[in-house]
């Protein structure tokens, strides 16, 4: 209000009227008294104008009644002092009362202009303290919902610690409802008691606490982490009436920080007794970290520079995968380190760090031992090379040797058995019976001789892997009769019966001579171990893709480690046995030999003092693979 | 069995070359010796026989070398040849001796006297 008229201020409107009233009949007496008793000496319409501007001021343009009354009473006044007659002094009369006429509507007129403009800044002013006022509502509404609506707990505690105010957040949270709590002590909610004392004297003190982590306790009796912020509430005059605060709880943020801490530990745990070196370095280079191989092996070098401490350079190496990797690729390569005069096999990639940079993430392999090692195996490896070499030579001179010695042998052979047979057949005379049992025993060694030599050659190709097999469509029922009529006269002399049991069987692609050598053999041992007027039993089956052949003896038997070396070279299970049934111990080798070229197995069941089953099976459909040349014998 | 064959024995063991000539002479047979592959060619300019016994693995001229002269010679033709050998197995370079006509048999030493004397009548 202080921008009022000065007279506005003037509250009652009577007073203002009698005033007025006052000030008029005043000027109407003094122009009754002056113009009538003191005749017009003095100048006194001056005073008209006192009830004129208050009129004016008060009752705005109204005033003109006033001049209009006060001039009518002047102008009479005059008149009838002048005796009705229109004398100058009566048209001064009516001269000023124009005047006061003019001043009346002037004032008026100014006062009501004035009074309108204060009028329209009052309606303003009124106006806007409406507005603010339903603006204030608003907020206090907002504000209100706010803290109704918060899942954060919102409380106002007294300076003495009792609860005032309590949100349905806080309900929400706490379990309790508002009207169980409020008025009463804010310390049992603290799972330590003097927890309250200590928030609200750290209040007072700092005069606001953000943040402050706390456990507090449910209706229930569960405990609750909580974040709290508080505040002190001041009155008018500035004097805390108590705090305000606002608690949010965070237990599940507190659970999964204690499991990202025991995973982190365990991770570290993992990293730091890693036997491999693990290393993580940011995009500009600096170590973040090292484990604790590293640290042990090159110092630890964390927040420090990679090239400059590692590598003595002021710029970064040329060789360093960083640029590449932190684009998001993997390197993967060797590392010889001069410091530690050791070599690492290093698996680079890439680590999303949570601001969006990209780090290395380095794993050291140290491989210095294998490196040796590999050396070491190279090394091993040319000297084996060159001993395969000389092995080379060693088994082609064995070759070369045994044709020769073979060629060697057979050359004496041959005149030898054409002399002793001219001499058998009577050629040279004839013999007498003594003579001629002694031709016989030469002529039979002679013959053995020629096998032994035939056995080592067949033998020494087949380790040369030399064997020349020649592949034919060929039925092995035939070979296998065939074999039995080679073997008879000696089956016969030992008094054994050859039974055979041959099921039909497709035609197979292998060298008949070959195979017919295998069974003779067989037969021939069968034979040879069976015990007198015993039967051997020769049997042919298909067992699906393979011709199968076995050959039962009730004989001597085979004992379980003999089995194992039956089929290697030079074996006659012991030497007497080879001169008590004449063999050279190279047969099943051969035979070995001949069915592995055919893609096939061969193989023995037997049982000491129980007699021998031999098998040999061979596929079917065996492709012929004429590489080798043809054997001729 | 109207003529006598003439048979010639090439092989550089006298030994054999003897026992060989025994044999078949006693067999009614004609010989000729000749103790390596020169000496072959040179009596087979005097005479050709019916049968060539050649030994494969001899000093002087190779197998190789007296089959392409006699080859090469159309009066030589009508010759059989049976191989003689105490190596049973024939390297690559020797397996195409077998390929020419005139090389009907092959003997592997030491052979007895019937496996000989059959070869020979085969060739009739």
């Amino acid at each position: 209000m202080e921008n009022r008229h000065l007279f506005a201020g003037i509250p009652r409107e009577k007073m203002k009227s009698l005033i007025l009233l006052i000030a008029i009949l005043a000027c109407v007496i003094l122009d009754v008294y002056v113009t009538f008793i003191m005749g017009k000496e003095i100048v006194y319409t001056h005073f008209f104008y006192i009830p004129l501007i208050l009129a004016g001021v008060w009752y705005h343009t109204r005033a003109i009644y006033v001049a209009i009354f006060l001039g009518a009473v002047h102008v009479l006044t005059t008149f009838i002092h002048t005796d009705f007659g229109f004398s100058i002094v009566t048209l001064e009369a009516v001269q000023r009362a124009f005047v006061f006429l003019a001043a009346a509507y002037f004032v008026g007129f100014v006062s009501r202009e004035h009074a309108k403009s204060l009028l329209q800044e009052e309606k303003r002013r009124v106006e806007e303290v409406r507005k603010s006022e339903g603006k204030l509502k608003e907020t206090r509404d907002y504000l209100n919902n706010i803290i109704a609506s918060s899942a954060d707990t919102i409380t106002v505690v007294d300076m003495k610690g009792i609860v005032r105010d309590w949100n349905k957040g806080a309900e929400g949270i706490m379990g309790y409802r508002a009207d169980e709590v409020v008025g009463t002590s804010n310390r049992k909610f603290f799972a330590d008691p003097e927890e309250a004392d200590r928030i609200m004297e750290l209040v007072q003190k700092e005069g606001e606490i953000r943040d402050y982590r706390t456990i507090v306790l449910r209706k229930d009796g569960k405990p609750i982490h909580i974040s709290m912020s508080a505040a002190v509430l001041k009155d008018k005059k500035g004097v805390p009436i108590g705090t305000v605060r606002v608690s949010r709880d965070i237990t599940k943020v507190v659970e999964l920080e204690a499991r990202i801490k025991a995973e982190r530990d365990n991770l570290n745990l993992i990293l730091e007794s890693m036997v491999d070196g693990v290393y993580v370095v940011s995009e500009d280079y600096k170590v973040e970290f090292m484990n604790k191989v590293l640290r042990h092996e090159f110092g630890n070098r964390v927040g420090d520079i990679c090239y400059k401490v590692f590598h003595n350079r002021e710029k970064p190496c040329p060789l360093c995968k960083l640029p590449e990797v932190t684009k998001g690729k993997t390197a993967r390569w060797e590392w010889y380190s001069r410091g530690v005069n050791k070599t690492y096999d290093l698996i680079e990639t890439p680590l999303k760090n949570v601001d969006g940079t990209v780090s290395k993430l380095t794993i050291f392999r140290d491989i210095t031992e294998r490196k040796k090692a590999e050396e070491e195996i190279r090394k091993l490896n040319r000297e084996l090379e060159l001993k395969v070499v000389d092995l080379e030579e060693v088994t082609r001179m064995k070759s070369v040797f045994l044709s020769l010695t073979s060629h060697e042998l057979r050359t004496p052979l041959t005149p030898m058995q054409a002399q002793l047979q001219m001499l058998q057949e009577g050629y040279m005379g004839r013999l007498n019976k003594k003579q001629e049992d002694s031709i016989a025993v030469i002529l039979r060694n002679l013959t053995r001789l020629d096998k032994l030599i035939n056995d080592i050659l067949d033998i020494s190709r087949i380790e040369a892997g030399r064997i020349k097999i020649s592949f034919e469509s060929m039925s092995l029922n035939d070979t296998v009769k065939e074999a039995i009529k080679m073997q008879e006269p000696f089956a016969k002399k030992k008094n054994v019966k050859i039974r055979a049991r041959l099921a039909e069987l497709p035609t197979i692609i292998g060298d008949a001579e070959r195979l017919r050598q295998v069974i003779s053999n067989l037969l021939n041992n069968a034979i040879k171990f069976s015990k007198k007027y015993a039967d051997v039993v020769v049997e042919t089956m298909q067992v699906e893709e393979n011709v199968l052949f076995c050959i039962t003896d009730d004989g001597i038997g085979i004992s379980k480690t003999d089995k194992e070396k039956l089929f290697k070279p030079f074996s006659q299970i012991n030497s007497s046995m080879g001169r008590e049934h004449g063999g050279t111990g190279l047969g099943l080798a051969i035979a070995k030999g001949i069915i592995q070229a055919h893609s096939g197995k061969i193989w023995v069941e037997s049982e000491l003092g129980k007699g021998s089953t031999f098998y040999f099976s061979i596929p079917i459909k065996q492709k012929i693979t004429e590489k080798e040349v043809p054997y001729i014998g | 069995m109207g003529e006598r064959k003439t048979i010639m024995i090439v092989d550089d063991e006298p030994d054999v070359l003897l026992s060989v000539g025994q044999i078949l002479e006693a067999n009614n047979y004609r010989t000729i010796k000749a103790k390596d592959g020169h000496e072959c060619l040179e009596k087979l300019k005097e005479e050709i026989p019916d049968v060539l016994l050649l030994d494969i693995m001899m000093p002087g001229l190779t197998s190789r070398e007296i089959l392409n002269a006699i080859e090469k010679d159309s009066r030589f033709a009508g010759i059989k040849i049976i191989f003689l050998t105490a190596v049973h197995m024939l390297e690559a370079e020797e397996e195409d001796l077998l390929a020419l006509k005139q090389v009907v048999d092959f003997i592997g030493k030491p052979f007895t006297m019937r496996e000989l004397l059959d070869a020979i009548e085969k060739t009739d």
